[in-house]
């Protein structure tokens, strides 16, 4: 599975598409201007704004006010995957990713170069302990002979991977937590709470 | 020195020993010279960072700035936090796995760096630890992250620590009892850079038929273990080997 890492720009984007998406689903014109103020200054979301519209357009039947907005969160998912709760960083962390943010993070020195290459094609995952130690008896095991200097790096990259990847989980269980509140919550109350819903979803896009 | 102060002490030695343990290292037979900091910190999944830019002073808002470019990650920085630091530990736990980095100042010496990095692992194994096994408090989906700072400006005092849990996207920080935290990292850190048995064995050494002062003895010591003269200062005096104005007396 690829893994991608997304800059803040790019988070802040695909909360506004996932607003945008909601606005549309709902029929809260005032979502959907809160997306298209963020595009006027943001002439890559709306760039993207525009290929969903014309993706819209295409497929007559479906209009932008209306309930097929699972249609358009598959034309989403197509546009930008990553806009989505199914984030690329799950699933077990690999060697090959640990080597490559190593990479993008430092200069691999060349005597290293040919463990790196070796690493950068092991599917192997990472052990759940990353400490210096656990890391080397890997590297026994995948028979890779590195400096001490390139596995302490290998061990920073691998650590950063996974606070990435814990707080992109913790995230997701707090925000599923939340959801679910606010679905009880809704129930006695109506159309109430269809407001803090989007109220959150605001707050999450800025 | 009270009971508890006493029971605390030597929960803190045991502790540096575990750690020693833990390395494969025969704390009993160590010679005395410099602590193998590095064997000692590589079974926990804790790697030493400087920052990158060797003029950028280490400080709470540079240490999370970097690591939000280096793991590619929002974490949220406190305000205000511009103090100077020696060290400054970032540990965070998921799902019952830990993990963390120790970050020390490039310019200081190295023998202020062992110390602020055997300063963080005391927080790491005697506070966050401990504190991660008794967070019944902390619901198991959230995520804990605990920072630490030991403050340029004393290693005694000034040190901010607090936690944070990752729930919805702001986390609240809790302070915690700096002073006290601070006292017992100083301590381990001692305890694994200077551990007391070594430390007599090389006073005794020292001082046997010689005029030499504390003083003296102390700065030998400190080269021989690597660490700074006020360290080792301060670890004598810890053990009751320091007498300074009667060794003074003597020296003249």
């Amino acid at each position: 599975m690829n893994r991608h890492f997304f800059g803040e720009d790019t988070i802040k984007r695909e909360r506004l598409l996932d607003l945008y998406v909601w606005g549309l689903d709902h029929g809260d014109a005032d979502a959907i201007a809160t997306v298209l103020d963020a595009a006027l200054t943001d002439p890559q979301l709306n760039n993207l704004i525009d290929e969903i519209n014309q993706a819209y357009e295409e497929e007559e039947r479906l209009s932008p006010l209306a309930n097929e907005a699972e249609t358009v969160r598959t034309l989403l998912r197509q546009h930008i995957p990553s806009a989505f709760e199914s984030h690329p960083l799950q699933g077990p962390l690999t060697v090959r990713d640990a080597a490559g943010h190593l990479q993008s993070k430092s200069r691999v020195p060349a005597s290293d170069s040919e463990a790196h290459r070796l690493l950068l094609n092991s599917d192997a995952p990472l052990p759940t302990h990353l400490s210096l130690v656990e890391i080397k008896k890997l590297a026994v095991k995948l028979k890779v002979k590195a400096s001490d200097f390139y596995w302490k790096r290998f061990q920073q990259s691998a650590v950063a991977l996974w606070m990435a990847q814990s707080q992109k989980q913790a995230q997701l269980a707090a925000r599923g937590k939340r959801k679910s509140k606010d679905a009880a919550a809704q129930k006695p109350q109506g159309s109430q709470d269809s407001d803090s819903e989007k109220e959150r979803n605001k707050n999450d896009a800025e | 020195m009270t009971p508890n102060e006493k029971n605390d002490r030597a929960r803190i030695r045991e502790k540096a020993r575990q750690v020693y343990e833990v390395a494969e290292i025969d704390f009993d037979r160590l010679s005395p010279g410099v602590s193998p900091l590095g064997k000692l910190l590589a079974p926990f999944g804790l790697p030493v960072f400087e920052l990158p830019d060797n003029r950028q002073k280490l400080t709470f808002r540079t240490a999370i700035e970097f690591l939000r470019q280096y793991t590619g990650t929002n974490w949220l920085i406190p305000e205000g936090e511009e103090n100077e630091l020696s060290g400054f530990l970032f540990a965070c736990e998921n799902a019952g796995i830990y993990h963390g980095y120790i970050f020390t100042e490039s310019s200081d010496s190295t023998a202020r760096r062992r110390f602020s990095a055997a300063h963080e692992l005391g927080h790491y194994l005697l506070h966050f630890l401990p504190m991660i096994e008794a967070s019944e408090a902390f619901e198991n989906d959230e995520m804990l992250i605990w920072t630490e700072g030991l403050s340029q400006a004393s290693d005694e005092t000034n040190a901010a620590a607090k936690i944070a849990t990752s729930e919805a996207d702001s986390p609240k920080y809790i302070w915690l009892n700096e002073r006290e935290m601070e006292r017992q990292a100083n301590q381990f850190a001692a305890e694994l850079l200077m551990p007391a048995h070594i430390c007599h064995e090389l006073f005794e050494k020292y001082s046997r038929g010689s005029r030499a002062t504390s003083a003296a003895i102390a700065r030998q010591m400190a080269t021989d273990a690597l660490v700074s003269f006020e360290a080792m200062k301060w670890r004598l005096t810890d053990l009751g080997l320091w007498a300074p104005r009667e060794r003074t007396t003597e020296g003249v």
